[in-house]
């Protein structure tokens, strides 16, 4: 199949700052999640993928087309941008039928188009507020709704489930997932995984501007579950309690702090760590005061990945 | 060539509706407001013959017209910068010069208004009839047989269409000056400040051939050719009375021509830039 989306050696600097630093990606037909943390340069692929920038080098092909100010690709790609800027003075329904004017539709289609678009992101009762009046949830979704109104074959979606509650975030979900059955690709961006997971099994994890893998929720789960994950302790005996834990098969390290007592123990298997703790904290008779375990946030794979 | 008239129009009423609506038109109109403020006052003791070529030439020409239109032209791309709308418009299907042209008109033509509506109000302000005649002229008129005394306002009618032409192409040519800058450096209106007042006023001011360099000299030319130098108190200053090397209709053609270039490389490089929006 030929991918939408294809990036060779592609690289973006801003003066002596690495937005891109030579990615290799090609992304299918389909939804994709474009996943990192923040400031990892998914927002600077974006930019790249609309046109919104020239890459510094390297290429990159969107839908077979080099994106920079071309209007062949344009009519083919919507784009809801992260900035939350909309024209305030614009009701919703003035906002989206303006984007669909621009793309070349009279007024009376443009205007039905956006009507339609605005319903389904359950705007109907505000579409003729003034964006100025709108909750920051509504301004998102009338981003996605002038993304869409006109049946782009490609949405770019830069962190679109930011500021939405979690039922905007539901039915924003719900019509994503509406728009990938109805053969419309997606590019996706976000900073968390669960955000993303419940819409796609494909995922490209960006990490200071670099491909750091490329996959399925399955592989990147599986990097989650066998990194190392670091586990923070207080106890009243803490030298006891390490050299116990050292006997643990799944436990790496442990570091003492002297002048703290804090212990800081690494793990591989941390579902068996919290098992297997309780008996060695009673017999050691260590009096654990405290136990507190880092996250399994992708910014903590991230961190292990890249070392 | 039909969808660039209709984004350009789309984006002209867009730009209209977010000037009228902005501080900077408060800023303009109060900019508009001043030299009639200062003509009124003058015209109750000075003729308009006199008041209305030096507040024209060095209030509303060098000062009050590039300031206003600079104002308003330095918002046709970096308002959208800065607002971060922009990507709306240039991820559409839509040729970004369509953009510029569209903005560019809208910005003319309120510029154009404020300039023009603050040239007419100077010559009103200066000729209107007050205690002591000051601004009030008697004209000898011959009707048949009889020779009569006509008082009338003290103000050559060329004269006032010399400054509403030049305040009017002033306001186009300092509006596209502005809006250029603007493709290319985010600081437009500082820059078009700085080229205005400081590398157009050393050109304008320095006898020789590099006036012809500066809008100003153009100006001065549409203006001074209007009316009768000779009688002009505006004679009197050498570098205004060597600068009448063209008529009105040479001045237009070498400004139209100009204009035109500019027009073009501000919308070849609107295609060309890269606009970088923080998020």
């Amino acid at each position: 199949m030929k991918p939408i989306i294809k990036a060779t050696a592609l690289s973006r600097w801003y003066g002596e700052v690495i937005g891109l630093n030579d990615l290799n990606v090609e992304i299918q037909p389909g939804i994709t999640g474009l996943l990192g943390p923040n400031g990892a340069g998914k927002s600077t692929f974006m930019k790249l993928l609309v046109g919104e920038m020239r890459p510094s080098s390297g290429s990159l092909e969107v839908l077979g087309h080099t994106p920079f100010a071309n209007l062949e690709l344009y009519g083919q790609l919507g784009f809801c941008p992260q900035q939350d800027a909309l024209y305030d003075h614009m009701s919703g329904l003035q906002f989206v039928t303006h984007c669909m004017r621009l793309a070349g539709h009279n007024h009376t289609d443009a205007k039905a188009a956006a009507s339609r678009a605005l319903q389904r992101v359950n705007l109907q009762n505000a579409m003729n507020r003034p964006v100025s009046g709108y909750s920051k949830g509504m301004r998102q979704r009338t981003k996605l709704a002038q993304a869409f109104a006109h049946t782009p074959k490609l949405i770019i979606a830069d962190e679109p489930l930011t500021g939405l509650d979690p039922v905007a975030r539901h039915q924003v979900l719900e019509l994503y997932r509406e728009l990938g059955e109805s053969g419309t690709s997606l590019v996706i961006s976000s900073h968390v995984l669960h955000e993303v997971q419940s819409l796609t099994q494909r995922i490209v994890l960006i990490h200071r501007g670099r491909l750091l893998a490329q996959g399925s929720v399955e592989d990147i789960r599986q990097l989650l579950s066998s990194h190392p994950r670091k586990v923070h302790l207080k106890a009243r005996d803490p030298r006891a309690l390490a050299r116990a834990l050292l006997e643990l098969p799944h436990v790496n390290s442990t570091t003492l702090k002297e002048d703290t007592g804090d212990l800081h123990v690494e793990t591989r298997d941390i579902q068996a760590f919290h098992a297997d703790l309780p008996a060695l904290a009673s017999r050691t008779r260590s009096g654990i005061e405290s136990l507190e375990s880092s996250d399994a946030s992708l910014d903590a794979v991230f961190d292990y990945l890249v070392g | 060539m039909l969808h660039f008239i209709q984004s350009a129009w789309l984006l002209s009423r867009l730009q209209m509706r977010s000037l009228l609506f902005s501080r900077r038109i408060i800023f303009c109109l109060l900019l508009a407001i001043a030299p009639i403020v200062i003509a009124w006052f003058a015209g109750a003791h000075q003729h308009a013959s006199e008041t209305v070529p030096f507040i024209g030439m060095f209030l509303v020409l060098q000062v009050i017209a590039p300031l206003i239109s600079l104002t308003v032209g330095s918002s046709v791309v970096t308002e959208e910068l800065e607002n971060r709308t922009i990507t709306y418009i240039f991820t559409r299907p839509t040729d970004r010069a369509a953009f510029f042209v569209g903005r560019l008109l809208a910005s003319t033509v309120v510029s154009s208004i404020l300039i023009a509506l603050s040239s007419l109000g100077v010559i009103w302000a200066a000729t209107y009839p007050r205690e002591g005649m000051a601004n009030l002229t008697r004209v000898r008129k011959r009707r048949g047989a009889n020779e009569m005394v006509e008082i009338v306002r003290d103000l050559p009618d060329d004269l006032a269409v010399g400054l509403l032409t030049a305040a009017t192409v002033a306001a186009v040519m300092y509006t596209l000056i502005s809006a250029g800058l603007g493709v290319f450096f985010k600081r437009a209106m500082i820059l078009s400040l700085a080229y205005t007042f400081a590398v157009e006023g050393f050109l304008a001011n320095i006898p020789g051939s590099t006036q012809k360099l500066s809008v100003q000299f153009y100006l001065r030319s549409l203006f001074s050719d209007s009316h009768e130098m000779e009688a002009s108190i505006l004679s009197k200053i050498p570098i205004l009375s060597e600068a009448t090397a063209y008529t009105s209709s040479e001045a237009l053609a070498r400004l139209g021509v100009a204009y035109l270039i500019c027009l073009l490389i501000g919308a070849f490089g609107i295609r060309k830039r890269q606009y970088l929006m923080t998020s």
